[in-house]
């Protein structure tokens, strides 16, 4: 099938056209919690981060801050400040615009009369941003204007069919981001890959990312390093997906599906199903909802690497 | 002096009666939002921990799961498991039933499914809120209050406005029996000479350097010397020029009792009077901690002005001065600029902050808890370097 995107102003790509809120302190998540809650259309993530962090720490939480912000599958991004946090909204603000074209704005609580205050200049920005988006359209696009994150259980990367998968990305045109800890996904590549921090993104077809200390944090990093869509191969049922990546979910054991099989997209038994999961990523890239999405399992949990002060 | 409040199984008296939906782990975040969504009355809260934890750090972590599922403000509580946690659910559900209460717990594998997770917490959640309401409410002495202090966004007034003046509602929680927490241990970073002076003991005195010098000799591990990160960006902005003068402004919290414990981050006080809790300087997670160590109020001073609360504990904020209390007003209960502003002395601000105290104990709502606020989160000290 033809896949279906959203052409960007700053020349990137997305498959979905996301508003997204995003506190840069976790005194900010209330105004964008009340905001998702009443514009559901509204993406966001709720932490506990961007204040008393410092060193090496505090600069990776604001790397993955101002990643997500320009996340190719979000059309406009809020960052909500509070005033006086660790992390500067306002600098983070200032930086995404030198940086890149992508719609960012920035609203401060302290500057704004508070949380009411805040979320009613949120409530225009949706307004005027929902009437921007409103003609736009998607058009044709190739697998290789798309990078995918893939996931597995710890165990599952030595195994043969997690590993057609990513080489079957691959062969479709598809940039692949790995977990590092999880580098046997693409055993079959004969080139060195090369291997960067969490929540970075490199220029290669293939690469490898630092993973979080859980697979929440890492399925975060993965978005962070700009994934469009998130693939996650496992034998468990779970509840969490990524705000901004579409995070498809196949079981790979039997039984797991036959009793779960509402939280889960497919199920990956031998080769034969590859090209239904191609398939199905193809459609879900081009708008239809996967479960994670169906549901609303939109989750966020950041990599420390750093204690609290 | 009394309050009306709840009165617990295991002894503790809370001062709200809270429908908590509990995920003990990330995975059920989701499910646990669904339900509160759904169930009005319910309460959660959003965690990131509970997975791949172990050690001191994983203790940690559970120390404050007990602390919330037992807590007094906490009437029921549907306690959400993925199934693949690396501790026993069935602790932190025995922590919440040995204090008394009624406890649902749900995990995802057992269930079926989220959608059987969400079905089955509504079910329990709409049970326990109609169940609460038969829960006696008792007029009991102050001395059943454990306050926990804090102080966020500080500024140039902080220490001569709100910070005494709570410091006045803390010296008398103490002087009725009561227990009152100081924390935030970064932020007594130069000034703990002056606490040791007040510990009732040399060993408590003691250990109040030693509090100290961890959190330093931690940071410094980062390469990072605090006492040249501190004050933060908005401290300076306020007016604050060294960590030394935010530390000797920060401390009035604690008003003049002796201080009688030192105890680690979400345990619970064994003694009555001040107690030192060790705890980061971050607002939340100093919140949270206290909040599992079983603080029933927090008062949170503020200069520059914050909005957070607690899903499970009305937080009185109060500014340090008149402007934030007007530019906040949605989120401030309390004026002490009019210690700065001469209007009133630090004693009389402090009556007054005590008297509203009492009203909020006696269930007048804060501005975090009309707004809903239900901001989490859980100091780690096992981080993967």
């Amino acid at each position: 099938m033809t896949l279906m995107g959203f052409l960007r102003k700053d020349g990137s790509l997305g498959i979905r056209n996301h508003l997204f809120a995003m506190p840069a302190v976790v005194c900010a998540n209330q105004v964008a919690l009340d905001e998702a809650q009443k514009h559901p259309q509204i993406k966001y993530i709720e932490h506990q981060h961007g204040c008393a962090q410092i060193g090496a720490d505090l600069e990776q939480t604001r790397q993955v801050m101002m990643a997500l912000a320009l996340h190719p599958n979000v059309y406009a991004t809020m960052i909500v400040g509070l005033g006086c946090e660790g992390v500067i909204a306002r600098n983070l603000y200032k930086d995404a615009r030198a940086k890149s074209q992508k719609n960012v704005d920035l609203v401060v609580i302290q500057e704004s009369g508070g949380t009411l205050g805040t979320e009613n200049q949120i409530d225009q920005w949706v307004s005027q941003r929902e009437t921007e988006m409103a003609p736009l359209q998607r058009s044709p696009i190739q697998w290789s204007d798309l990078v995918v994150g893939v996931m597995v259980d710890p165990g599952l990367a030595k195994a043969a069919l997690p590993q057609s998968c990513v080489q079957t990305l691959f062969e479709a045109g598809a940039r692949v981001v790995l977990p590092a800890n999880q580098r046997d996904l693409a055993a079959s590549w004969t080139t060195p890959l090369p291997t960067v921090d969490y929540g970075n993104a490199a220029p290669n077809p293939v690469w490898l990312m630092q993973p979080g200390a859980n697979e929440l944090e890492t399925a975060t990093g993965l978005t962070a390093a700009g994934a469009h869509l998130l693939l996650h191969l496992t034998a468990h049922p779970h509840a969490f997906g990524s705000p901004l990546a579409p995070t498809v979910r196949w079981c790979v054991e039997e039984p797991c599906y036959h009793q779960f099989h509402g939280d889960f997209d497919g199920q990956l038994q031998d080769k034969l199903d590859l090209p239904r999961l191609m398939d199905q990523l193809a459609h879900i890239a081009s708008g239809q909802h996967s479960v994670a999405e169906t549901y609303s399992m939109d989750d966020f949990a950041l990599y420390r690497i750093g204690p609290t002060v | 002096m009394n309050f009306l409040g709840y009165p617990r199984a295991d002894g503790r008296i809370g001062v709200r009666n809270h429908v908590l939906i509990l995920p003990v782990s990330y995975e059920m975040n989701q499910v646990a939002d669904r339900i509160a969504r759904t169930v009005p009355g319910a309460v959660t809260f959003r965690n990131q921990h509970g997975l791949d934890q172990s050690g001191e750090d994983l203790a940690q972590t559970l120390r404050v799961y007990k602390g919330f599922a037992s807590h007094p403000n906490v009437y029921g509580v549907v306690l959400l498991g993925w199934g693949h946690e690396p501790f026993d659910l069935m602790e932190i559900a025995d922590a919440a039933v040995i204090a008394g209460k009624p406890v649902e717990l749900i995990t995802l594998e057992q269930v079926g499914g989220m959608r059987q997770a969400i079905e089955r917490g509504q079910h329990s959640a709409k049970l326990f809120l109609t169940d609460r309401d038969q829960s006696p409410q008792e007029s009991v002495p102050l001395s059943n209050i454990l306050l926990g202090t804090e102080c966020g966004g500080s500024d140039a007034c902080s220490g001569i406005s709100a910070n005494p003046a709570l410091g006045v509602v803390s010296d008398k929680v103490v002087a009725a029996g009561g227990t009152s927490i100081l924390s935030e241990t970064t932020e007594l970073i130069g000034a703990e000479h002056l606490l040791a002076q007040r510990a009732v003991t040399p060993e408590i005195g003691a250990q109040i350097l030693y509090i100290v010098r961890r959190i330093e000799e931690s940071s410094m591990r980062m390469g990072v010397d605090l006492r040249g990160a501190q004050p933060a960006p908005g401290n300076i902005a306020g007016g604050i020029t060294t960590i030394e003068e935010k530390s000797l402004g920060c401390i009035h919290k604690a008003g003049h009792s002796p201080i009688v414990e030192v105890i680690e981050y979400a345990q619970r006080p064994t003694k009555s009077g001040l107690v030192i809790m060790d705890t980061p300087g971050h607002d939340i997670e100093q919140l949270t901690g206290m909040v599992a160590g079983g603080s029933q109020i927090v008062i949170f001073t503020t200069g520059r002005g914050t909005p957070t609360g607690s899903p499970i504990v009305p937080v009185i904020k109060v500014s340090t001065n008149s402007f934030t209390y007007e530019r906040m007003r949605d989120n401030i209960d309390f004026n002490a600029g009019t210690i700065v502003d001469r209007v009133e002395t630090v004693a009389q601000a402090g009556e007054r902050l005590f008297q509203q105290m009492l009203d909020v104990l006696n269930g007048q709502r804060t501005q975090a808890e009309k707004l809903g606020h239900r901001e989490f989160g859980i100091y780690r000290i096992g981080q993967s370097f």
